[in-house]
């Protein structure tokens, strides 16, 4: 049965829900890196199915939400790529001392791959790194998220009449806020950040026939290399104004995740 | 300070809900449950529920944000009847649990859409409920609400021109994808409302034993409410009733994607709360 739980500093908690393994003693365990922002609302439930999956499987799984998002303390007005990068850290450790397993498995899809990715870097416990549609350029990124906000104002589906850029607040992307520092954080990442991925093993996940991944990914998902590059044919789409408010259940990255996880 | 906390009840401590608590409890005040839109769990659309709980915590509500049995965190019953039912019992367990836990007596409830149908409901059936909020519930079409929904469509040219052009384009897509274009509802969930003469009992009876009531409507409803009046046009003596207030909000959608938007409806329930609780 699932556990819901409160963790990191009490002035600035965090919400996770941490799933023990079901009828045997597991020795595996996984954290789950949530997408951030209307990402992070579509994938909930194909995560805690996910995570329901792999528990049933007999792995220990948590999943968490960053600061300021979710249930967790603070506003995404004070948040900071900084912040949710510590976040993970804590996320981990919480891992680490509920289900007694040393080394584990991170899977982060889309912002949270870069948050998870950056993480790693600071630590010695992470025994694969799962990367599902992992941002490779902040900027790139944001733009699609504005090219989709410019549009759903003009969307007859979603309003009665057009919105003019005026209605929205400088500060929003998709209904979350995006402050000034989040922003500038978010722009620089590019694909540095993969060459400072720690961890024993790697498998990058790509459902949108990402045509940059074979490139920045290539020396750690080579044949020399413990990684791989996995395609996946999925049907949801990121950027895709007509599916922002489309929970997804991505079946066919559930199967592939619940295969190699165990 | 306000603080947070998880809350595990009903069967089998089935039920999750996160509670937001005043720096100080005040037991005269009502608490506010927050109900499942539709399949999204007890965040709400873009976070408006962890926004309005510490938002009317703040203002020294006790705020509940829950999750529906089988939906979000929360496990489906095991005492399982109707989904109907099981929403009342989902509901009453909360009110249960905050009643033993922290006093409070009286309770607002507050839904969009789905969690709109919800708070009308248990409303009817508990004597607790001392307050309603259902956002994008109930509405009821009037002959001036036909006159603005298709006067515009047939006076116009230019939708005679785009609809013709768009049934080609559709053809043409259709043939082209095998889907049925124009299928882009913002609302995902069909809707069942009373019969207009069983709303007016219903209401009435709310009202006359004091129920506090905020309807809104946005301009995402517009396929049910599209202006102002159309509420005291339908039910001139509910409308006029001092217990009933209306919030009408034209230039939004049904989930308040708009920040702008999101923060004047926080605002209004924040006012009408503090105005009336």
């Amino acid at each position: 049965m699932s556990q819901p739980l409160f963790f990191g500093n009490a002035n600035e908690q965090l919400f996770g829900i941490y799933h023990p393994p079901r009828q045997k003693i597991g020795t595996k365990a996984v954290l789950l890196c949530n997408p951030i922002g209307q990402e992070q609302i579509r994938s909930y439930r194909c995560l805690r199915q996910l995570a329901d999956r792999l528990s049933a499987a007999g792995l220990h799984v948590f999943r968490f939400d960053y600061y300021g998002t979710g249930d967790s303390w603070g506003s995404m007005d004070d948040a900071s790529v900084q912040k949710w990068v510590s976040n993970v850290g804590q996320a981990a450790d919480e891992l680490k001392a509920m289900s007694a397993v040393n080394r584990i498995s991170v899977l982060g899809i889309r912002f949270g791959a870069v948050l998870a990715a950056i993480a790693s870097k600071e630590r010695c416990d992470i025994a694969k790194l799962y990367l599902w549609d992992p941002v490779t350029d902040g900027r790139a990124y944001l733009d699609e998220l504005q090219t989709m906000q410019d549009e759903l104002l003009r969307d007859p589906d979603r309003f009665s009449e057009p919105r003019s850029a005026g209605d929205i607040g400088k500060n929003e992307l998709i209904g979350f806020p995006m402050p000034d520092g989040l922003s500038t954080a978010i722009s620089a990442i590019d694909s540095s950040y993969i060459r400072e991925i720690k961890a024993a093993a790697l498998c990058v996940l790509d459902t949108q026939q990402n045509t940059v991944y074979g490139n920045v990914f290539a020396n750690l998902v080579d044949a020399e290399s413990t990684g791989e590059l996995l395609h996946i044919d999925a049907p949801m789409k990121w950027n895709d104004v007509a599916q922002i408010e489309i929970a997804f259940m991505a079946t066919e990255v559930v199967d592939c995740l619940a295969e190699k996880l165990p | 300070m306000i603080r947070e906390r998880i809350v595990q009840f009903g069967p089998g401590k089935s039920l999750l809900g996160i509670a937001t608590l005043p720096a100080e409890l005040a037991p005269d005040k009502p608490a506010l449950i927050l109900t499942n839109s539709g399949l999204l769990h007890h965040v709400g659309p873009f976070g408006i529920y962890v926004t309005l709980a510490r938002r009317l915590a703040d203002a020294g509500f006790v705020t509940l944000r829950m999750d529906l049995s089988g939906k979000g965190e929360s496990r489906p019953r095991r005492d399982s009847g109707s989904y109907q039912q099981n929403v009342l019992d989902d509901i009453t367990d909360a009110m249960d649990h905050l009643q033993n836990n922290h006093g409070v007596s009286g309770f607002i409830i507050l839904g969009v859409c789905t969690g709109a149908d919800n708070a009308y409901q248990i409303a009817q059936h508990d004597d607790r409920v001392v307050g309603i909020v259902p956002i994008d519930g109930y509405a009821y079409r009037t002959m001036r609400f036909y006159v603005r929904h298709y006067g515009p469509k047939i006076f116009a040219l230019s939708k005679w021109r785009n609809l013709i052009t768009r049934k080609i384009a559709d053809s043409t897509k259709r043939l082209k994808s095998g889907r049925t274009p124009g299928t882009r509802p913002t609302v995902d969930y069909k809707t069942m409302f009373p019969p207009r003469a069983r709303f007016t009992i219903d209401m009435q009876k709310l009202l006359d034993k004091g129920v506090k009531t905020l309807i809104v409507y946005s301009g995402g409803w517009a396929i049910f409410y599209n202006y102002e009046a159309q509420l005291s046009d339908a039910f001139p003596k509910l409308a006029s009733n001092r217990n009933l207030q209306l919030e009408f909000n034209p230039k939004s959608d049904h989930t308040y994607i708009l920040r702008r938007d999101r923060d004047r409806l926080v605002d209004r329930i924040h006012a009408w709360a503090n105005e009336n609780f």
